[in-house]
């Protein structure tokens, strides 16, 4: 480990601490006729990319194991991408019982470790609560 | 590797899971890890004693990981790319030392070009290596799928084409926005969930420009939005997507109604006030005092 290297570490440990608070602001912008930010959207996809934590079962999902298809299916055939919350989670909640104990398992284990993971992690609990 | 899935039917209505996606790309890393911008010219000479070691343990990392996986939701018309977030301890590593290179942690960027010889900004090595070590996955994926064609019928069944994943995986769908614009043509979503920064803000104007809404999913608080740094001093790494801050969520809380705030359009990146407001004053980290 260098000089070089502590110096590296610390400052970016620096950097984090400080925000971007004396970082040089650089505008970007998203163009005006981009759609809007949907929840229910944003919820399932939450969900879907908890579960990539469950690598083996995913591999068996690809040996076919079809309970696990039609898991993922009625998750992502609920209602409509611009579903309430509370539809998404009643829906999911009722339907998918195995898949999200799967996501509630990984979404719990996040808590565990230093870092809060809340948003996926939470829309896992929620769901399978 | 893609693993042989029957994706069935393309008018079945209910989402299908089509494909893992594994890396294949090992050895294209392998050779890109020896070109000069990886690491600085200077620092890689302290490095070459370590390299070889730390360039196989990379290699076998790639070839054993899956990285996510890609279904279809024929209700909606729209296909999705699931990338996996850091779960491993080596991943961990790879995410801090991309290239084994000790020396730059966090500092290696690396430039991104679109087949045209577009440039699309520089971005963080080690995302950029897991990015192109799943390319032959999604290259395969889309040759099968029909995706390079406008007028194949699994192009004219799908209206959507959603990037997601958490965390690490959060980083990789937003290279993945500019993989399917360069592999396809295609103008994608992006819906991150708690991802760092993955390059600069030349990235991030790319990022917008191919995507048709680009959302970055977080919590102030969360450590791993807030790296690599966004500094003038330590880098130009610059978050890409509109911020949506999920500010009342908080470790073992649930959600709560108008729990989040949505950054506008134009302040997209490092300049949402919305989201400073909310971080001013505030030194803590879970229940960690920092300052």
């Amino acid at each position: 480990m260098t000089t070089y290297s502590l110096i590296v570490i610390l400052g970016s440990i620096l950097s984090v601490v400080m925000g971007d608070r004396y970082a040089e602001a650089t505008a970007t912008s998203v163009p005006e006729n981009t759609p809007d930010y949907d929840e229910g959207l944003a919820l399932k996809l939450g969900v879907l990319s908890r579960l990539t934590y469950a690598v083996e079962p995913l591999r068996q999902l690809a040996v076919g194991r079809e309970e696990d298809f039609d898991a993922i299916a009625s998750l992502m055939s609920a209602p409509t991408y611009s579903s309430t919350r509370e539809q998404f989670l009643a829906e999911a909640s009722s339907r998918l019982p195995s898949l999200l104990s799967v996501c509630k398992r990984e979404g719990r284990r996040g808590f565990f470790f230093f870092f809060p993971l809340p948003v996926s992690n939470n829309f896992c609990v929620q769901a399978s609560e | 590797m893609m693993m042989d899935v029957d994706c069935g039917p393309i008018d079945s209505d209910s989402l299908r899971l089509l494909a893992l996606l594994d890396p294949a790309g090992s050895a294209e890393i392998m050779e890109m890890m020896d070109d000069s911008f990886w690491t600085f010219s200077w620092a890689k000479n302290l490095l070459q004693s370590k390299a070889s070691v730390v360039k196989q343990k990379f290699a076998d990392f790639l070839t054993r990981e899956c990285f996510g996986y890609v279904a279809l939701d024929t209700d909606t018309g729209s296909l999705v790319l699931v990338y996996k977030g850091t779960s491993s301890l080596a991943e961990w590593l790879m995410n801090f030392f991309p290239v084994g290179a000790w020396a730059s942690p966090f500092l290696d960027h690396a430039p991104l070009y679109d087949p045209n010889d577009q440039r699309l900004g520089e971005v963080h090595a080690g995302f950029l290596m897991a990015t192109v070590s799943m390319r032959p996955a999604l290259v395969a994926f889309g040759q099968r799928f029909g995706l390079a064609n406008p007028d194949s019928a699994g192009r004219a069944l799908l209206r959507r084409l959603i990037n997601t994943g958490h965390s690490l995986g959060g980083a990789l769908a937003g290279l993945s926005v500019l993989e399917c614009h360069s592999q396809w043509q295609w103008t994608s979503t992006l819906y991150s969930f708690g991802a760092p920064r993955v390059g600069t803000a030349e990235f991030a104007r790319s990022v917008h420009a191919y995507s048709d809404g680009a959302f970055r999913i977080a919590h102030h608080r969360d450590l791993v939005t807030n790296v690599p740094p966004h500094s003038s001093i330590f880098g130009t790494f610059h978050h890409a997507g509109r911020a949506v801050n999920y500010h009342r969520v908080f470790e073992r809380q649930v959600l709560s109604d108008q729990s989040f705030v949505l950054c506008p359009r134009s302040a997209a990146g490092e300049d949402c006030e919305a989201i400073r407001r909310i971080g001013k004053g505030t030194t803590w980290y879970t229940s960690v005092r920092l300052v």
